[in-house]
C-alpha cells in the first residue's frame, strides 16, 4: 500500500516535463509491491502484468508519449532557426533539447531491452548520469568555447 | 466441371480411401507433365516427451502433383502419409478459424491461407510463431496471448445495467461502419507474435492484436467504458511499448491493420478526460 | 476468537480489493482472473522448461522493419556521439577550433573530408526525415501498407540526396 502511495506521488510530480525522468522509476516500485503478494517462481515475479499499473489515476504515460512528440517537432524547428540565426539562446536550447531527446529515446531502448529490478535501476541510473554530464558538457561548451552553431558551421567550412 | 468432380469424389470417399487419391490424380493427370514435382519442407521439430529433446528441423519430400495447394494440404499429407507424430493446430482449413497460425518462410500466416511456392528449388521452412513457448512441434503455448485479451474485457459494457436483456441496443449505419476492418480478427496471434516489441516484453505489453480488439470496444458506440478502458493503458507498457515497426499490419492473413488501430488509440489517449475515467 | 477472526479476514478483503480495483468487481464471476492465468503462464513454461520458438534468426526482413531499426540505431549513435563531443569539451584542455585545425594540418584529402561529412550527415538526416514519418503515423496518416513502403523509400532516397548535398557543402 505504501508502495502504491509512493507511486502515485511520483505520477503527481512527473506532471511538470522537466521531472519525467523519475517516472521511468515507477515500474521497479511497481514490482516490488507486486513481490509482496504472491510467491510464486523467481522468473514468474519478473512478469508483474499490465493491469498492476492500471488505476493510477494519471496520464503520466501519456503525457510522456506527448512530451516526447513535441520536443522532437521543437527539436525540428529549431534545426532552421540555428542554421539562420545561431544565437547563444540557440545553443542553450539546442543543448537541452538535444540531451532530453536523447535521454527520452535511450530510455525507450532500456524499457524494452532491460529486464529484472536491479538491471533496469543500474541502467536508468546510469542514464540519468549520461545526461547529466552530456547537458552538463553541451552548457559548459556553449559557454566557455565557440558554441553549438559555430561548432557545426566551423566543421562544415572545413 | 468443378461439380462433377465434387459429387465423384465425394461417391469415391464414402466407398474407401484410396479412390481419392485417384480422383486427385485424374485431375492432374489432365496437365501433360506428369513426371513428379518434389518439394522440400523443412520443419520445426521438438518433442516433450523424449527427454533431453532438442529443437531441429526435420525435412519432408513431397511430390506436389499429389499434394493440394496450400502449406495446410501438405501438413496434413505429411502427417496422414509420412509420419503421424507432426503435430500442428488446424481446424477450419479456411482462415476463419486462425488455429494454424505459423511462420512460413519468414513470415507469420495461416498454413490454410498460404498456397505451397511451386518453385521445386526452394525449400519451405515452416516455424511455431516466433517468440513463443513451444507445447510440441509447432503448436506454441497461446494462454498468456488469450489471457491479455481477457484483460481487456472484450464484451459490451454498460454503465446502467437495468435494461438488460430488454431491448436490443442500437447502432448508426454509421456507428457501426467504424467497427469494420476490426470486428473480424479471428486472434490468430500472426501479428502480435510478428512484433518485435511484443518478443521482448510479452509479459507486460499488450501486442497489436489485443489492442486492436481494446480500440474496437473503445470505439463501439454502444459501450460506456471508453475512458476506463484507456485509463487502463496508462503505463508505459501496455500501449507505449508499440514504436510503429509495422511487422503486424504487414503479416496480417485477414489483411486488417493493427497498426492503425494502435495509432488511434495513442490519438485518443491524448484527449480523453481522465475524470469520466476515475468517475467509472 | 471468533471476532479476531472475522476481523482478520476482513481486513484481508479489504485491502485486496482497494488494489485491484476497478477490476476487481468484473474478476469475480469469472472464475480465474487474467492476471492469475499470467502468472500461471510464466509458472507454467518455466517449470516444464519448453523451448522458445526461434524468432530474430528465422523472421524474413522487410524494409520497414530495417528502417525501424535503423531509426534505433542512428538514434543511439547519434546520442553517444553528442555524449562522447560533451564529454570531450569538458575534459579536453584546449578549445574546439584547436582540435579542428589539429584535425585539418594532417591534411586529409579532400575525398576524405567529403566522405566524413556525408558519414555524418547522413545518420542526421536520415534519423530526422524517419522521424517526420514517425511523427505523421503519430498523427494518424499513412498506415496503409503500400503507404509505408512509399514513405520509406521517399526517407531513403530524401536521405541520400540530402547527405550528398551537405557532403558537397
Amino acid at each position: 500500500m505504501a508502495a502504491l502511495v509512493r507511486i502515485s506521488s511520483l505520477c503527481h510530480r512527473g506532471v511538470s516535463p522537466l521531472l519525467f525522468r523519475p517516472s521511468s522509476l515507477i515500474r521497479p516500485l511497481a514490482v516490488q509491491q507486486k513481490d509482496h503478494d504472491c510467491s510464486y517462481l523467481i522468473s514468474a515475479r519478473i512478469h508483474a502484468t499490465p493491469s498492476n499499473y492500471a488505476g493510477s489515476g494519471s496520464k503520466a504515460a501519456t503525457m510522456h508519449w506527448t512530451g516526447e512528440r513535441i520536443l522532437s517537432i521543437a527539436l525540428l524547428s529549431l534545426a532552421p532557426v540555428a542554421y539562420f540565426c545561431p544565437s547563444p539562446a540557440v545553443d542553450y536550447s539546442l543543448a537541452a533539447a538535444l540531451t532530453l531527446h536523447g535521454h527520452w529515446g535511450l530510455g525507450q531502448v532500456v524499457t524494452d531491452y532491460v529486464h529484472g529490478d536491479a538491471k533496469i535501476k543500474m541502467a536508468n541510473a546510469g542514464l540519468f548520469v549520461l545526461s547529466t554530464v552530456t547537458f552538463a558538457g553541451l552548457c559548459y561548451f556553449n559557454y566557455h568555447d565557440v558554441g553549438i552553431c559555430k561548432a557545426v558551421a566551423l566543421l562544415w567550412s572545413k | 466441371m468443378a461439380a462433377v468432380c465434387f459429387s465423384l469424389s465425394r461417391c469415391c470417399s464414402a466407398v474407401h480411401r484410396p479412390a481419392v487419391t485417384a480422383v486427385r490424380f485424374a485431375q492432374t493427370a489432365a496437365a501433360p507433365a506428369a513426371q513428379p514435382r518434389i518439394k522440400k519442407f523443412q520443419i520445426y521439430r521438438w518433442d516433450p516427451d523424449t527427454v533431453g529433446d532438442k529443437p531441429r528441423m526435420q525435412t519432408y519430400e513431397i511430390d506436389l502433383n499429389t499434394c493440394g495447394p496450400m502449406v495446410l494440404d501438405a501438413l496434413i499429407k505429411i502427417k496422414n502419409e509420412m509420419d503421424s507424430t507432426l503435430t500442428f493446430r488446424r481446424s477450419c482449413r479456411e482462415g476463419i478459424c486462425g488455429s494454424c497460425a505459423m511462420n512460413i518462410n519468414g513470415g507469420n500466416t495461416l498454413a490454410c491461407l498460404n498456397k505451397i511456392d511451386t518453385n521445386t528449388s526452394k525449400v519451405t521452412k515452416i516455424y511455431p510463431l516466433p517468440h513463443m513457448y513451444v507445447v510440441k512441434d509447432l503448436v506454441p503455448d497461446m494462454s498468456n496471448f488469450y489471457a491479455q485479451y481477457k484483460s481487456i474485457e472484450p464484451y459490451l459494457k454498460k454503465k446502467d445495467e437495468s435494461q438488460q436483456g430488454k431491448q436490443q441496443y442500437l447502432q448508426s449505419v454509421e456507428d457501426r461502419q467504424k467497427l469494420d476492418g476490426l470486428y473480424e480478427c479471428i486472434l490468430c496471434a500472426c501479428c502480435s507474435t510478428s512484433c518485435p516489441s511484443y518478443w521482448w516484453n510479452a509479459d507486460k505489453y499488450l501486442g497489436p492484436a489485443v489492442l486492436m480488439q481494446a480500440y474496437r470496444w473503445m470505439i463501439d458506440s454502444r459501450d460506456d467504458f471508453t475512458e476506463d478502458r484507456l485509463s487502463k493503458l496508462q503505463d508505459p507498457f501496455s500501449l507505449y511499448r508499440c514504436h510503429t515497426i509495422m511487422n503486424c499490419t504487414r503479416t496480417c492473413p485477414k489483411g486488417l491493420n493493427p497498426g492503425k488501430a494502435i495509432a488511434e488509440i495513442k490519438k485518443m489517449m491524448v484527449t480523453y478526460k481522465q475524470k469520466d475515467a476515475v468517475a467509472a | 476468537m471468533a471476532l479476531l477472526l472475522r476481523t482478520v479476514a476482513r481486513q484481508g478483503l479489504y485491502s485486496s480489493r482497494s488494489q485491484f480495483g476497478v477490476l476487481y468487481r468484473h474478476a469475480v464471476p469469472m472464475g480465474t482472473t487474467s492476471n492469475e492465468e499470467m502468472d500461471k503462464f510464466w509458472a507454467k513454461n518455466t517449470r516444464l522448461n519448453r523451448p522458445m520458438s526461434p524468432h530474430m534468426t528465422i523472421y524474413k526482413w522487410s524494409v520497414p522493419m530495417a528502417m525501424s531499426i535503423s531509426h534505433r540505431g542512428t538514434g543511439i549513435a547519434l546520442s553517444s556521439g553528442i555524449s562522447a563531443f560533451a564529454l570531450a569539451a569538458l575534459v579536453l584542455p584546449e578549445s574546439y577550433p584547436y582540435y579542428l585545425d589539429l584535425i585539418h594540418s594532417l591534411t586529409f584529402g579532400p575525398q576524405f573530408l567529403a566522405f566524413s561529412k556525408f558519414a555524418l550527415a547522413f545518420p542526421v538526416v536520415y534519423h530526422t526525415y524517419n522521424g517526420i514519418r514517425h511523427l505523421a503515423w503519430d498523427a494518424g496518416k499513412g498506415f496503409k501498407i503500400p503507404e509505408v513502403y512509399r514513405s520509406g523509400y521517399v526517407v531513403l532516397g530524401l536521405t541520400v540526396l540530402t547527405s550528398i548535398g551537405l557532403a558537397a557543402m
